[in-house]
């Protein structure tokens, strides 16, 4: 009764931060290898098996969804691990046939060949990419560490972020709204407080389906601000093929 | 739909789709920074506010599946049960088999008293209509109501045209086979036909035969037959009245 208590406390800890639940992952790590093994029938490993990956994702998941007052939670875990390996073996099954690009080729003495993706011929050299990759973790730090500022991580925007087509599109007329009004994000970056009623006035949408995703808002509005542009490249299809920052890129 | 991974912890990452949408998914080994395509987002819901939600249509979908299965079952008994036709064996104990549509018997009933005899304690249900002639034959046969030159009527009764002539003349061509040629197996009306004109032949034979001649055949050779006595004529009685005078003689009146 005191280990339930015990892991009950500590999962409703975890729900209200993702790297406490990401913790508790890592203390129940032999657990969640047990199921997993269970469903796959053999021991899984780290980092190579994308089973336990999943397992370890639906742990999570069940640290967030769990309710004391409604069992244990370890046996809501397993069933959690278990549901999401099903669910991911029934979308590989979809996918047999395709054949991966990292997949290497035997020919036809047998002897294996390159990956096909190492085959296809691109125009970026792996220089090239690895000075890109560099620069897009650069940003990503920076925002990370500018969203921190404002006490929001990228787990809490995962989780504000609109789930519904319509909902989303709302926000998406709300930032190009702001895009093109740069001083609101000025403004933002000044006070550190979104100004939600002059974008909803200005955009012509409902301010409570604003301040519901408020966290989600500040993060992608600080993204059009100045330093994010691989970010905003990625971004292209929020606010148009030609983004641009007004104002931003010029201060 | 490209993803741009935002961060990597352990159980999660963070990614950032191209429009907008900043998802939470299982961490298969990605590194921040690195733009994916293939990234299992881990969005069906299985949580268990979505197995609730699930509850009334998985059960509205059993509910469906079991209302299915009952009307195959009834509708499966109803077709197995509706006989196609009806097999009519005269031995003479009088049977009638039903049959289904699978060829199966289905019922069987005696049509007279000795056909009740014949079938009572035999089992026929589900067995295929030749059988179950084939075994009331050969009972009807162990009870000493079928012996060598007797004749077995078969005829089968049924809406269906073409499988009712099939059946009586494949029935009919089986059961022949099966008792004999000292058995005549036929269709009713046929055996009468047969029974008739044999009876036509055998009177025909009876006309053809001379009428036996008499004992006597030469009545004119023998001795004449003797004349008829005459009658003998009372001898007149004389007495010393004769009569004459009598009022009833002369007609005279006195």
């Amino acid at each position: 009764m005191g280990l339930r208590n015990d892991i009950a406390a500590r999962v409703r800890a975890a729900q209200r931060d993702a790297h406490r639940a990401d913790d508790l992952v890592r203390d129940y790590l032999p657990f969640i290898k047990a199921e997993t093994a269970k469903f796959t029938g053999r021991s899984p490993q780290e980092g190579s098996d994308d089973e336990l990956g999943i397992a370890m994702f639906a742990f999570h998941e069940a640290v967030m969804a769990y309710d004391a007052r409604r069992g244990a939670f370890l046996p809501l875990a397993a069933r959690f691990i278990k549901n999401r390996l099903i669910d991911y073996r029934r979308r590989e099954a979809r996918h047999l046939t395709v054949v991966s690009l990292d997949s290497a080729t035997d020919d036809t003495d047998g002897d294996e060949r390159p990956a096909l993706v190492d085959q296809i011929a691109t125009e970026h050299s792996d220089m090239d990419e690895g000075m890109v990759r560099e620069a897009t973790r650069k940003e990503i730090r920076e925002l990370a560490a500018l969203l921190e500022t404002y006490g929001v991580s990228f787990a809490d925007v995962a989780d504000n972020c609109p789930k519904q087509d319509r909902t989303l599109d709302t926000c998406r007329t709300a930032i190009r709204y702001a895009r093109e009004h740069f001083e609101l994000i000025e403004q933002l970056e000044a006070t550190g407080k979104l100004p939600l009623a002059a974008i909803a006035s200005g955009a012509g949408v409902e301010r409570k389906t604003l301040e519901r995703h408020r966290r989600y808002l500040v993060a992608m509005l600080l993204i059009y601000t100045n330093g994010f542009d691989i970010i905003r490249d990625h971004l292209y299809k929020v606010v148009g093929a030609a983004p641009e920052v007004a104002g931003g890129d010029a201060a | 739909m490209r993803y741009l991974v935002l961060e990597c912890a352990l159980s999660f990452a963070v990614v950032l789709d191209e429009e907008g949408r900043v998802r939470r998914v299982p961490n298969l080994g990605y590194a921040v920074g690195e733009v994916r395509e293939d990234i299992y987002l881990a969005d069906t819901p299985i949580d268990d506010a979505a197995v609730r939600r699930r509850g009334p249509a998985r059960t509205v979908w059993w509910l469906a599946a079991a209302a299915c299965l009952c009307a195959a079952i009834i509708g499966g008994a109803w077709f197995w049960q509706t006989p196609r036709g009806t097999v009519h064996l005269e031995i003479n104990p009088s049977v009638a088999i039903e049959v289904n549509r699978f060829d199966r018997v289905v019922g069987l009933a005696g049509e007279n008293a000795d056909g009740e005899a014949l079938i009572e304690g035999y089992w026929s249900y589900g067995k295929e209509a030749e059988t179950v002639v084939f075994e009331l034959t050969d009972r009807a046969a162990d009870a000493g109501d079928l012996a060598a030159g007797g004749a077995v009527a078969l005829d089968v009764a049924s809406d269906d045209e073409p499988w009712r002539a099939e059946t009586e003349e494949r029935l009919i061509a089986d059961l022949s086979a099966h008792v004999g040629e000292d058995i005549m197996v036929a269709r009713r009306a046929d055996i009468e036909a047969a029974q008739a004109a044999a009876d036509d032949l055998l009177e025909e034979v009876v006309v053809e035969v001379p009428e036996p001649e008499p004992a006597d055949p030469a009545p004119a050779l023998a001795a004449p037959a003797p004349a008829p006595a005459p009658a003998p004529t009372p001898e007149p009685t004389y007495s010393d009245d004769s009569g004459y005078g009598n009022s009833g003689y002369s007609g005279y009146d006195d």
